[in-house]
């Protein structure tokens, strides 16, 4: 796992609130070299939080969301591929979909972060989703492709009744979103690193 | 008498069932990145048979925030579309589930549910991000999410049947 140097410096709320206030400002200027530019800091950023770039994705992103954009030409013709018309309006505008989609998913990834408290019941809540998520995951060894439906069913019943029936033990721990916690029975297992390698 | 189940405790549960389908999930191919086949959402076929209206929808709330958060992306146009698509088809899900099953099974039910929200999010897709020619993908993105609406409804009438742990919460609720 790599270093998530902004942690040092920032607490998750603050780290949250700092995305917030970043997504704003990029929001507000619609210029394209802006937006280009603070897309280009917000992978600065992410890599900076030692989270796994995800070059191909965003590439192909942007890539279709401007070539989805050109199908509907308008604006001066730039040049000619075949039946396709490469129109400046239409680049222009794809150009600055991609990259302002991009932008955002960019400092979401950076923004959120465990440890993030979100406040009230939903907080709570979410909280215990976490909770339930890990036991189950904690199991997930248990499932085998020609018995899914047997062996679900069986993770359900067990996670659901040794764990379901006395939540208030459970609750007051709950507040604080830890989606990266390791499983309590399985020390290599964390659910965060296991997404972001299965993302690639 | 057995002992009565807390219908919030059991959405958190599905929640996080919701959140464990769809690490699965991320096990499974992917022809183009961003296309999902939407496993994440068999505990709402499951909600359907269990829970009140309400707790759906806070089912869908905390499934996608969990996504969000997990992704990293709750703070994304990704996390609107998720939503968007996912209340869409769940409220659908809910509404056709209503219809006796003689004329429409949870397979129907899955397949519509997951249509009314690939439509919503194509609409959104053309309005804020593609443009009118993203129409062109419109027949590719409904076919595959009517194929994996189709499995997902198949494989949560098989589970239902043959489930304890459904049977077990039936009546406690």
């Amino acid at each position: 796992m790599k270093t998530d140097y902004l942690s040092r410096i920032l607490t998750p709320g603050r780290r949250f609130f700092t995305g917030m206030m970043l997504m704003l400002l990029f929001l507000f200027f619609e210029s394209l070299i802006f937006r280009a530019s603070m897309t280009a800091f917000f992978l600065f950023l992410v890599l900076l939080a030692g989270k796994k770039v995800l070059w191909k994705n965003y590439i192909l992103l942007i890539f279709f969301i401007t070539f989805f954009n050109l199908l509907t030409p308008w604006g001066q013709v730039l040049y000619s591929l075949g039946p396709l018309d490469i129109t400046k309006g239409a680049l222009l505008s794809g150009l600055q979909k991609g990259i302002t989609f991009t932008g955002l998913i960019l400092i979401s990834l950076t923004s959120i972060k465990k440890g993030l408290i979100i406040p009230g019941k939903l907080g709570g809540l979410i909280g215990r989703v976490f909770y339930y998520f890990e036991r189950i995951f904690e199991q997930k060894h248990r499932l085998k492709r020609h018995d899914l439906i047997g062996t679900l069913d069986s993770i359900l019943m067990d996670t659901f009744y040794s764990e379901g029936q006395n939540p208030q033990e459970l609750a007051s721990e709950m507040k604080t979103v830890d989606f990266s916690r390791p499983a309590a029975s399985s020390p290599n297992t964390n659910t965060q690193d296991f997404y972001e390698s299965e993302q690639d | 008498m057995a002992k009565l189940i807390n219908k919030i405790e059991l959405t958190s549960f599905l929640g996080g069932l919701c959140l464990f389908l769809s690490a699965i999930e991320y096990l499974f191919p992917r022809p183009v990145p961003f296309m999902r086949l939407g496993i994440a959402n068999l505990p709402i076929l499951f909600a359907l048979k269990l829970l009140p209206f309400p707790y759906i929808m806070l089912l869908v709330l905390l499934k996608i925030t969990g996504q969000g958060l997990i992704s990293g992306t709750l703070a994304s146009y990704v996390f609107l579309f998720s939503a968007a698509g996912s209340f869409t088809s769940a409220m659908v899900m809910y509404s056709v589930h209503k219809i006796p099953s003689k004329w429409v099974s949870l397979i129907g039910v899955s397949i519509l549910g997951a249509l009314a929200g690939n439509i919503v999010q194509l609409i959104l897709s053309v309005k804020f991000i593609f443009g009118e020619s993203a129409w062109v993908i419109a027949p590719l993105f409904l076919a595959i999410g009517t194929i994996s609406s189709f499995l997902i409804g198949l494989f949560a009438v098989k589970f239902i049947k043959r489930s304890q742990w459904i049977f077990s919460l039936e009546g406690r609720l």
